[in-house]
């Protein structure tokens, strides 16, 4: 439904898009694509949780175990949970830049205007003022503050709650993100010691 | 014997929440990650969910005091500081 607005801009901008929707949506078909066009950016708007992006018959489109083909691309997604573990890991391979979110995706059906418009926007910024992440990140946090402040002035109450709960958990990784917390201890003290280049690139099998 | 500050406070904001689900429009929605709440789902959950209850609770009293303080007092920031690290 959002992801709509981002499709039509494409075609005005002359971008060339691939639209992959529904059943069409497998995981075989978009790592096909994926292969062949290496360097074009990877647009996805649907459920996701904390290990990757979810395909419509409840497996995963893009998990750990091909999260390489993120490699070297601007990867926007909305989709929950997603900058928990997925997003970092697919910045930690290579990916130029992730914009996801932390914590689960909310919104209001009486804002939808409002909604698709914060969702959107950093999109719209990569076009406008090129890969500059962290002013990006910057911008759209501010936009998202502005409508957060509308919603609030027209009484809708619970559209505020959830635009600014979005604008809190939205991370450009690569734009100044601060990386998630680890659930593993051993990471996480990895991390505080070497700091999270080193931390996070320890390889799992020196912690077990 | 009387119900203690936090009680009370507890108690008001809890209200001011309710009241915020009751004043909402009939047919409006709330879509939260693949779930899809009507008014009286959420008004039901509300009653029936202590955690859900304190989220809505919570979330609403943090945005309000966030946009009184940039609005009311003119000094809060527009974006929130990133955490370090």
């Amino acid at each position: 439904m959002f992801c709509q607005e981002l499709i039509e801009l494409m075609k005005e901008w002359g971008d060339p898009s691939f639209d992959y929707a529904g059943d069409d949506a497998t995981r075989v078909d978009v790592e096909d694509m994926l292969r062949k066009r290496p360097l074009a950016h990877f647009v996805f708007y649907d459920h996701g949780d904390e290990k990757g992006l979810v395909a419509q018959d409840g497996g995963y489109i893009i998990d750990s175990d091909n999260v390489a083909l993120l490699k070297d691309r601007i990867v926007y997604t909305l989709a929950c949970l997603y900058g928990k573990d997925g997003g970092w890991e697919a910045h930690r391979i290579g990916a130029r830049a992730v914009h996801c979110y932390v914590e689960v995706v909310g919104f209001m059906t009486g804002a939808l205007k409002e909604f698709q418009e914060s969702f959107n926007y950093g999109f719209k910024l990569l076009h406008e003022i090129g890969p500059k992440f962290s002013e990006i990140s910057e911008k759209e946090k501010e936009k998202m503050t502005e409508l957060l402040d509308d919603l609030m002035e027209k009484g809708d109450f619970l559209g505020a709650m959830w635009m600014g709960r979005n604008r809190d958990s939205v991370r450009w990784y690569n734009g100044g993100g601060a990386p998630p917390e680890s659930t593993c201890f051993f990471r996480r003290l990895a991390v505080r010691i070497f700091g999270p280049e080193i931390g996070w690139n320890l390889r799992k099998s020196l912690f077990a | 014997m009387g119900k203690s500050r936090a009680t009370l406070l507890g108690e008001a904001m809890l209200k001011n929440t309710k009241q915020i689900i009751d004043n909402m429009p009939d047919g409006e929605e709330m879509q939260i990650g693949d779930e899809v709440l009507t008014k009286e789902e959420i008004q039901r959950r509300f009653r029936t969910d202590g955690d859900f209850a304190v989220f809505l609770g919570t979330y609403l009293d943090k945005y309000f005091k966030e946009f009184a303080v940039r609005k009311e007092f003119g000094k809060g920031r527009r974006i929130p500081r990133r955490p370090s690290g």
